[in-house]
């Protein structure tokens, strides 16, 4: 690591690299398209309804521009870093002033960003990563890069690289863009590695909802442009098209579907393949890493202490395969947290134990009591999800079309046997560190978490719970919280004050 | 037996079912129901308006039934209110802090201090004329596992606070 040369002196505030006034106005520009776009359309349309001369466009455009410098330069002028006692100060704002003040000991990752943009100005974005919320979170857009890699070794030298991983360290300037220009990191042990005959599973057995969904917006799209542009007839033309099959409506919805099942599946085989090419996941000493992508290289990683609970499950289809996707969540502010979420779309059985083995240690040997909800919990979602929904929508049915609003009633048993299953279904696994829920209706589905990396803990009670002495548990963690309901009152306390006793009588960081 | 191998006997863990929790300051539900009638005044008034330039008197007896309900709304939420204040209250123990919420529908949500990031004060207006404060306590956790603490005096919460701040720096440096 580098000394600190004496002649940088990070407590007085200083402004970022010039630069930082170009990529300011990029980031204006794009935060206007961004977030501005539902009043620059109709702004557009007035300004052409206008019917304005040349020379008023010219001026137009050039106040626009001159606003966006202006702002610019201003903002830039306005933003300062420095540091202050024992915390990292970041001045800034034109019209709102902030100002945020980062202690050392919160500072979890410094990272190295840098798009092309930004190597071409010779400059990069240093974000620090802190425990809290993503107000406290910093990022500085424009640093020179000789001045990023001082600042970063000062604050490291500073906090005494307590608990600090330098990710960044041997890879300074690996970028989000996945143009790699780090030196090549080190290789740690492979966990998974996936082949292209377990792409072409994930792919089938993926959730289609969603790629048709994606499929069915495409198709949307380009149908309204081609419309426009060859002010097509709709009406004509779909019958055209469709007078082959007939008019029956059922024969053209089912070639409907499966026309789009099929283009779905197609949809999603290529989604996984190309998402998922060179899917790698690794473990590197105290970290995991995944590594990712066919036209672009990207890369995710954790150390195993951040991360704060993970979950497994499978789906009708990828049990056939012996598929799991597995996910694990860690620490990470609430804005950024689904971000961070690190999914392995498909893995084995083998692969579960050996990452959880890895996580939470060898589990072999460890006693997990048991639990239940309470019997009640089909009851009570029956009345909700079923029986309620059924009579109103029968009735109303009833009164507007007679006889046939009673079959709304079969709604019924169809959830009495969905609650069921889940019931069955679901468990609490609790042992002396660890929990574990189980549940799914077409699933099996798996959470599992440290007792000692729970944040808080809410127990709650709705009148009839209180009536019938159950209750609720909600376990905040700073990765993703776990809900616990219908347990017995008595069980839900006991758990309560033991994940408390465990939390507060743990000297271990939790992240 | 709950738990299959304690090393500790879960029975004699301290709980937090038997506590006695400290009520908020009486003040704060006057606030409170300030707050509510603002609130409820404001958008009763819009609905009134929106009739009034809509139909003109008499109004549409639709627009009246809304109105009785809007009413009724608020004297049935004004009554739940004040009823539920007396079950909110906070607890200090050894180790977290606790806060108790609700009648009906009732939660207890307790953080840890080894858990806090940190914490702050914060004062509306009509807290300000009546030397009251709010207590928010920040944790990893998310929103939901926040605490707001509301209703304490000014001295009260900022010593509570100075009390927290404590408790986290003992645990930053006893922690790693």
């Amino acid at each position: 690591m580098n000394t600190v040369t004496p002649n940088t002196d990070f407590t007085i505030p200083a402004r970022q690299s010039r630069a930082a006034i170009i990529i300011f106005i990029l980031k204006f520009i794009n935060n206007t398209f961004r977030k501005g776009w539902a009043l620059l359309v109709p702004a557009f349309f007035a300004l052409r309804k206008l019917s304005l001369d040349d020379w008023q466009i010219y001026l137009l455009g050039a106040m626009v521009a001159a606003f966006y410098i202006i702002f610019s330069y201003w903002s830039y002028q306005r933003f300062f870093y420095y540091i202050q006692g024992d915390e990292i100060i970041i001045e800034k704002g034109v019209l709102y002033k902030t100002k945020i003040s980062l202690p050392f000991d919160k500072v979890q990752t410094i990272n190295f960003k840098q798009n092309i943009l930004q190597q071409a100005l010779g400059v990069l974005t240093l974000q620090i990563d802190s425990a809290g919320s993503s107000k406290e979170e910093i990022s500085l857009e424009a640093l020179s890069e000789n001045r990023a890699g001082q600042f970063r070794d000062f604050i490291l030298d500073r906090k005494g690289m307590v608990g600090t991983k330098v990710e960044s360290q041997d890879r300074l300037l690996e970028n989000v863009t996945g143009e790699s220009i780090s030196k090549e990191t080190v290789e740690g042990k492979s966990l998974l590695k996936l082949k292209p005959i377990d792409l072409i599973k994930i792919g089938i057995s993926q959730n289609h909802l969603r790629s048709m969904a994606i499929f069915a917006a495409f198709v949307w799209n380009i149908y309204d442009q081609v419309k426009k542009q060859l002010n097509f007839d709709e009406d004509e033309k779909i019958e055209e098209l469709t007078g082959f099959i007939g008019n029956d409506l059922l024969g053209r919805l089912g070639l409907m579907v499966v026309i789009v099942l099929i283009l779905s599946l197609i949809v999603s085989l290529g989604i996984a393949f190309f998402r998922n090419f060179n899917f790698h996941l690794m473990e590197t000493g105290d970290a995991i890493k995944k590594r990712y992508g066919q036209f672009e290289r990207h890369e995710q990683s954790t150390t195993l202490k951040k991360i704060q609970g993970i979950s497994w499950g499978d789906n009708p289809i990828k049990k056939l395969f012996g598929l799991f996707v597995f996910r694990m969540y860690p620490a990470a502010g609430s804005e950024a947290g689904r971000k961070k979420t690190i999914t392995i779309p498909g893995c084995y059985k083998g692969h579960i134990k050996s990452v959880i083995e890895l996580i939470f240690g060898n589990q072999d040997g460890v006693e997990y009591s048991r639990h239940q909800m309470s019997r009640l919990f089909i009851g009570r979602y029956v009345l909700f999800l079923g029986v309620l929904p059924a009579i109103f929508l029968a009735a109303i049915t009833y009164i507007l079309n007679g006889l046939s609003g009673l079959f709304f009633l079969l709604w019924v048993p169809v959830v009495l046997i969905a609650v069921l299953i889940y019931y069955k279904k679901w468990r609490l696994y609790i042992s002396e560190n660890i929990l574990r829920i189980q549940y799914g209706l077409f699933s099996h589905q798996n959470k599992m978490m440290y007792l000692h990396k729970v944040q808080a803990v809410k127990l709650s009670q709705s009148p009839f719970q209180k009536r019938k002495k159950l209750a609720a548990l909600e376990l905040y963690s700073a990765g993703r919280n776990f809900t616990i309901n219908y347990l017995s009152y008595e069980l839900a306390l006991q758990l309560q004050n033991y994940i408390l006793f465990k939390v507060e009588s743990n000297k271990e960081s939790w992240m | 037996m709950l738990f299959e191998n304690p090393q500790i006997e879960i029975n004699e863990l301290p709980s937090t079912g038997a506590l006695d929790f400290k009520k908020l300051d009486p003040r704060y539900l006057t606030i409170k129901i300030i707050n509510h009638f603002i609130f409820f005044t404001f958008l009763g008034t819009g609905l009134v308006l929106f009739a009034w330039l809509k139909d003109g008197f008499p109004f549409n007896p639709i627009y009246l039934i809304i109105l009785g309900a809007w009413v009724l709304f608020y004297i049935v939420s004004l009554w739940y209110m004040v009823k539920a204040f007396r079950f909110k209250g906070y607890a200090l123990r050894n180790q977290d802090i606790i806060y108790k919420n609700g009648w009906f529908w009732s939660s207890t949500t307790t953080v840890p201090f080894n858990r806090i990031q940190h914490c702050e004060l914060s004062q509306g207006p009509f807290e300000k004329m009546y030397n009251l404060a709010k207590l928010n306590v920040f944790t990893a956790g998310g929103q939901g596992s926040d605490l707001r603490l509301p209703g304490l005096k000014k001295e009260e919460a900022a010593s509570i606070k100075e009390f927290l701040v404590n408790q986290i720096n003992e645990h930053s440096n006893t922690q790693h």
